[in-house]
Formats: structure tokens, C-alpha cells, sequence
């Protein structure tokens, strides 16, 4: 069997956030970018999947700027065999939106014929959660979001999902689609020599329009915002005074 | 000339920064209240093939030089330096034999440190001659079946006393006690050789999850396939064949500098004091400028001398200055970084004064800063005496 895990380059989760001052969106000029964290998950899973002798294949895709390329870099030294990009815009502030990857990702998985897709359950930057769910409803596909536990058994996956309230197991009938949760595994750290060798594994470079698929954005961002800056907190010297300053407040 | 590294060095770099911040940084002030040697970590090291770098592929290595090695070190160090210097010791004996040593040699005995699930180390210093590496007295005696005896004792030795310590090259006298000049020879002796034991580990102020103990050699009989390089051409290797360790001490007090750094400038972004920062005063940014600048020459220098050694150029001045300054520079940036912290600072929960506990034997060890200022004052052409 193979699998696809389809991987997103996004901001790095350490990275403190900045908003562009024109509120356009946030500020990527020299920012560190790195795997999506779930979609780390999803290459792992893949990976351990593959040395359990259940996959033959992994096959990792990126869908944005060039600079993806590095992304699926990451993804070969972990463990991968091979990857594709998917050039879909020039300027690293344009995102492409999930329903777009889902129609680029079921082309893609037209050629293929993957048995599995690992996806992450939602990519850090903009939180869409949605890539999955589309790409189930365009293939057809049967889907079991947000693994914590995934066991592949015959042409089933019996999948444990973490839901509000606990754990649910589910089983599937493949091909499906399952996205990462974030206990679902802990990858490792690419080795230096695996590093080095994922220069030579293939990485195929595609372009949207090669699939014949719009990418064109559909939704508006009418404003990014900075959370609220918390107010710097006032030291009391005693109880009387915490005691007197909270009914100043009112809320005593 | 370019100053840029390869997208492959930026590469390794990042990694090795990332896993060392990761994994090794959080659990440094912990190894250091331990002071026991942390045997997985230095193992995920080998798994990361960290330890490999600077050996050729046919032993399994990665078939880099010294210079990424010193990029390695540098980010190891950055988090711990105790665990930075355990590897670069490793590293550098290894390599000692790697370099020098035969082929049945390498093959026994490298395979396992290459991977990093084994350690190894290198013993000159004794207790009573450091610096004065002609004062050493440890003896090998010819005996009359081919086999040679080592009776003397090391002191201060890094790595050999470990519970993954493999074995141990042991600098002892070789030429007959009535020869006019001393003539030393290096030995790689066996963690179980016969006649060959370890004291207790030292309570050091600083490296403390680093192993150092006193080594004992006790009729310790070794064959002649124990000898690295040439027979009598042992100080010889010490020098050369070791000489890469020097450079990598430098990088584990560059990493160590920069960490100090680090630390600093976040504490004087958030440390408030008379209305405003500790930032916003013109003397703590005077002091972060100038640890900043310091950091930056030591880095030029050690890089530099790295990659002079990658080069095949034998330039013991750059090395001995890079050396001299980047240990320097250490402990004078975690000084500053303690001073920064404020009374913080004095404490040992404070990383900086970790720091400036580690770095303190850097100014002292493989050549101190008195010693590599004398081989800098050589390499200018003065007349400089060690007898
Ligand atoms: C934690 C630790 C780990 C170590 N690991 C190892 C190891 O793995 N292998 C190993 O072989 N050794 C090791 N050493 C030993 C270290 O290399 C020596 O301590 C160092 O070489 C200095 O030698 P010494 O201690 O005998 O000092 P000495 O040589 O007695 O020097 C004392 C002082 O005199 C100065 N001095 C000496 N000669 C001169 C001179 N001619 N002119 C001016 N000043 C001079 C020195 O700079 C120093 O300040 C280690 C030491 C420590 C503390
Ligand atoms: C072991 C120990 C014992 C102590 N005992 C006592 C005690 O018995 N009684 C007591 O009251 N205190 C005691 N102290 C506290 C000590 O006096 C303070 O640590 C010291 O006054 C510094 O204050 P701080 O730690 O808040 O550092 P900070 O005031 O935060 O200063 C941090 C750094 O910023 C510098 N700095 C601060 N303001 C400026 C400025 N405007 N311009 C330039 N630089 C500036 C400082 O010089 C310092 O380097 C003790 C501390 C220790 C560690």
C-alpha cells in the first residue's frame, strides 16, 4: 500500500506572530518557517506505518510557494520516499485554501492511487481544519478525523478519535482519510545522514495549473488583528490593600 | 571569499540547534545538580549522528570536516556544554585514530564511537605534569614476548570512566629510562584491559555531568597491535593527531558565549527596573553590545582556524588564537550575562552561572591560555622556551 501525507510549510510554531501593520495579514519577511506540526504527525505515523511492514510507499506533497521545497526535505530525511510540489502561488503571503489543496490533493491521488492519506488535522497558521473533510466529500472517500490512535487491519483502519468528552473508535473501510491528532505520536528528529540523503530522493516540481485546478482565492480577509495586549498588573504590599483595590474594582 | 555557509551546513546547524534546545536544554541544570554522565542523551546524539560528522564514510561516518563538527559542537554547546565536550572528546580521539591509526584498528574499535553508543578518550595529563607534557612519567616497558607493560597514573581524564567508555589512549613513555630524550608513545587501551583501572569521579565545579577520573596502569599489558601511528611518535599525535579537539573546545565555548548572550538580552528585555527595562539603560546595552561583539570575533576566529584545518593549511597561530580567544571570550560573556541577571545571577538555578562554571577549565585545559600564547608568540617568530 501507499500512502500520501500531504505536508503545509507554515510559520514556525516558537515564532512570535506579527501583523503586518496595513492588518493585511501577518508578517512573513525573514520569519523561520517549518513543517506544520500535525502534519510532522502524519509523517511519522506514515513512517511507523511503513516500518511495521503495512505500507510499502510514503509519498509526501506540498502544496504553495517553491519554498515548500524545503518542507518536503524535512519530510524525505524523516523517512519519506519520495515527494511532489505543487507550485500554486510565487507570493509567501498568498494562502491557498483548503478547498483548493483538496482539488489539487484528488488529482493528485487520481495518479497515485494511494491506500491511505495522512493528513494533519488542521495547519497552525490559519486553523482551517478542513482539508481532510473536503478531500473525503471530493473522492468519495471515507474519513476519520482527528486519530490518536490509528491500527490498519485487512482493508479496514480501525481509527481511535479524540471527541469532546473522550476517546471514540472507529473502523473504516480504505482507501480513507485520516487526519493527525496531537497525541497521535511524537516524531522524530531527522538523523544528519538521512538529512543528506533526502537530497537524492526524488521531488518531483508541478504546477497548479498542470492539474487544471483554480487556486484562485475565494474567501475576502477583511482584517488581521493583534490579540489584545494584556494590562500590566499592579503589586500590592498586603492584604488590606488587595482586599481594598478589589472593591475599588467592584468585584468584591 | 564568502562568509555564507552551505544550504547543507545552515542545515545541520538548524537541526542539531533545534534538537539541542529541544531535548538537551531543559534537562542541562538538572544533569549539572546530578553530575552523573547522561548516557541516552549522548546515545540520541549518535542516533542524530551527531558524533559521525568528521568520519569518513567507509568507517560510517558522514564524511565532513572539522568545520561542520565545530557547527555541531557550537549548537550542542549552546544548550550544555558538559555534553558538548563529552562528544568533541570522543570525537577528537576517534578521529586520532581514524586518522592514524590501522586498518584493523579502525575497524575494531571505531565503528561504535562513530555511531555515538560509545565513548572513548585520550590521557596525557598526570598529576604532576599538565602542561609540561615532557614531565610525564607514565612508562610502557618492552617485555621480551612482544608485549609492552604501562605503569603510571592520569589525571583529569574526560570519558573514561563512563558506562559506555570502550577504551582510552594512554600517552606513556616508551623509550628505555636511560635514553638521553624522553620518546612517548600512544597506546589504545581496552576499557577491560588487565592492570587498567579508574578512580571514582572527580567533584568539579563545572562539566559536572561530564566523566573526569584519575586512571591507574598497573603492569598493564598490551600487544603491539595497542600502538597508534609510529612507535616513539606519540607526542607527535597528541599535538597533530589531536589537534582538532583544541578548535573544538574553542566551539564549546563559542556555543556557551552565545547562550550567555541569549540569556541576557531576553532577561534585560523583561527585567524591569527604574521605570523602564534594564534594556533601556545605556549601560546594560553598552555591556550587551559588547558581548554581542565578543561572541561575533570569537566566532570568526574559530570558524576561521576550522576551516583552515579542512583546508590542509597547518596554521598553529590561527588555531592557538582561536583557542585562546574564544575560551576567553566565554567566560568573560557569562560573566557579563551573570552581572546582567543581577542577583539572580549568583544563583544556580540562573544559567548563567552554570556557564561560567563550565567555562572556567576551557582557559586551562588541552593548552591553557598561558601556553597558547607562548605557541602564538612561536608562530610570530620569538624565541619561546618550554624546556
Ligand atoms: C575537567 C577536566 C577535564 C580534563 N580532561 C582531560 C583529558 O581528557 N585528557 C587529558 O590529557 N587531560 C585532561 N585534562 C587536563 C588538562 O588538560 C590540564 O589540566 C591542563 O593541560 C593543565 O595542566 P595542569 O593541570 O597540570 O596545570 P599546570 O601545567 O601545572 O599549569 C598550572 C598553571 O601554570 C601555567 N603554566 C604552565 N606552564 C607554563 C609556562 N611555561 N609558562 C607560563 N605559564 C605556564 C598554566 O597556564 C596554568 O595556569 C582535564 C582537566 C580537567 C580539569
Ligand atoms: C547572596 C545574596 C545575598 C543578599 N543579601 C541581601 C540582604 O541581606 N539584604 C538585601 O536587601 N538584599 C540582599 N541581596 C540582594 C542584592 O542586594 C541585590 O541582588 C542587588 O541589589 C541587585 O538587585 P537585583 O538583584 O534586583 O538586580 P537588578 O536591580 O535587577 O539589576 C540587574 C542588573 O542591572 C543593573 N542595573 C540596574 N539598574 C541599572 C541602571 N539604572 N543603570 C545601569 N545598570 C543598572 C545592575 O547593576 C545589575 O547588573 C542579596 C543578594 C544575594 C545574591
Amino acid at each position: 500500500m501507499k500512502v500520501l501525507v500531504p505536508v503545509k510549510r507554515v510559520i514556525d510554531y516558537n515564532v512570535k506572530v506579527r501583523v503586518k501593520a496595513d492588518g493585511s495579514g501577518v508578517d512573513l519577511a525573514n520569519v523561520k518557517m517549518s513543517m506544520n506540526p500535525f502534519d510532522e504527525i502524519a509523517v511519522e505515523e506514515a513512517i511507523r506505518l511503513k516500518e511495521a511492514g503495512k505500507v510499502e510507499e510514503v509519498v509526501a506533497v506540498s502544496i504553495g510557494v517553491k519554498q515548500a521545497q524545503e518542507t518536503l526535505r524535512t519530510a524525505l530525511a524523516m523517512g519519506a520516499d519520495r515527494a511532489i510540489l505543487i507550485v500554486a502561488a510565487d507570493d509567501v503571503h498568498q494562502d491557498i485554501e483548503p478547498l483548493a489543496v483538496a482539488k489539487l490533493l484528488a488529482k493528485v491521488i487520481e495518479e497515485e492511487e494511494p491506500g491511505l492519506v495522512l493528513c494533519g488535522k488542521q495547519a497552525i497558521d490559519n486553523d482551517m481544519n478542513a482539508t481532510g473533510q473536503m478531500l473525503s466529500a471530493l473522492l468519495g472517500w471515507s474519513q476519520a478525523m482527528y486519530a490518536n490512535k490509528v491500527e490498519i487491519e485487512g482493508d479496514h483502519a480501525v481509527v481511535t478519535r479524540e471527541v469532546d468528552g473522550g476517546l471514540q473508535t472507529v473502523k473504516v473501510k480504505m482507501p480513507t482519510i485520516i487526519s493527525t491528532d496531537l497525541r497521535l505520536n511524537e516524531p522524530r528528529y531527522a538523523s544528519l545522514p538521512n538529512i543528506m540523503k533526502a537530497k537524492k530522493k526524488p521531488l518531483d516540481e508541478k504546477t497548479a495549473a498542470d492539474y487544471g485546478v483554480d487556486v484562485a482565492p475565494r474567501l475576502e480577509v477583511v482584517k488581521t488583528a493583534e490579540p489584545p495586549t494584556r494590562k500590566a498588573g499592579e503589586m500590592v504590599g498586603s492584604v488590606d490593600e488587595l482586599v481594598s483595590k478589589l472593591k475599588e474594582a467592584g468585584v468584591v | 571569499m564568502h562568509f555564507e555557509l552551505s544550504e547543507e551546513q545552515k542545515q545541520l546547524q538548524s537541526t542539531i540547534h533545534d534538537f539541542a534546545q529541544a531535548e538537551i536544554a531543559p534537562v542541562a541544570e538538572d544533569l549539572d545538580r546530578k553530575g552523573a554522565f547522561p548516557v541516552e542523551l549522548f546515545q540520541k546524539l549518535g542516533e542524530m549522528g551527531v558524533q559521525s560528522i568528521p568520519f569518513p564514510e567507509d568507517l560510517g561516518g558522514m564524511g565532513l570536516g572539522v568545520f561542520e563538527a565545530v557547527l555541531a559542537i557550537e549548537a550542542l554547546a549552546r544548550a550544555d556544554q558538559s555534553i558538548a565536550v563529552s562528544a568533541m572528546v570522543s570525537m577528537a580521539s576517534g578521529l586520532t585514530v581514524a586518522r592514524f591509526g590501522t586498518e584493523e584498528q579502525k575497524r575494531r574499535w571505531l565503528p561504535e564511537i562513530v555511531s555515538g553508543q560509545k565513548i572513548c578518550s585520550i590521557a596525557g595529563t598526570e598529576p604532576d605534569a599538565g602542561s609540561d607534557t615532557g614531565g610525564f612519567r607514565t612508562r610502557a616497558t618492552q617485555l621480551g614476548n612482544g608485549q609492552w607493560s604501562l605503569s603510571g597514573e592520569k589525571a583529569y581524564i574526560t570519558n573514561a570512566g563512563t558506562p559506555i567508555s570502550l577504551f582510552t589512549l594512554i600517552l606513556a613513555i616508551s623509550s628505555p629510562p636511560e635514553a638521553e630524550r624522553k620518546k612517548f608513545t600512544l597506546f589504545l587501551t581496552p576499557n577491560d584491559a588487565p592492570g587498567y583501572t579508574r578512580g571514582k569521579g572527580y567533584d568539579k565545579m563545572g562539566w559536572r555531568s561530564s566523566d573526569t577520573r584519575q586512571l591507574y596502569l598497573d603492569d598493564c599489558q598490551l600487544g603491539e597491535e595497542a600502538i597508534v601511528g609510529e612507535l616513539h611518535g606519540g607526542r607527535h599525535l597528541l599535538h597533530k593527531g589531536y589537534q582538532a579537539a583544541r578548535i573544538w573546545l574553542a566551539a564549546c565555548s563559542l556555543g556557551l558565549a552565545q547562550a550567555s548572550l541569549d540569556h541576557a538580552l531576553a532577561y534585560a528585555k523583561e527585567r524591569r527596573a527604574f521605570g523602564g527595562t534594564l534594556g533601556q539603560k545605556q549601560m546594560i546595552q553598552q555591556m550587551i553590545a559588547e558581548m554581542a561583539l565578543k561572541v561575533e570575533t570569537a566566532r570568526l576566529v574559530t570558524y576561521r582556524a576550522a576551516w583552515q584545518i579542512d583546508q590542509g593549511i597547518d596554521d598553529i597561530g590561527a588555531l592557538s588564537m582561536a583557542k585562546l580567544h574564544a575560551t576567553e571570550v566565554g567566560s568573560e560573556v557569562a560573566n557579563m550575562a551573570l552581572q546582567v541577571h543581577g542577583g539572580w545571577g549568583f544563583m544556580n538555578d540562573c544559567p548563567p552561572s552554570r556557564y561560567l562554571r563550565d567555562n572556567r577549565i576551557c582557559t586551562i585545559g588541552d593548552g591553557s591560555s598561558q601556553i597558547q600564547t607562548l605557541l602564538i608568540a612561536r608562530a610570530l617568530g620569538l624565541d619561546v622556551d618550554f624546556t
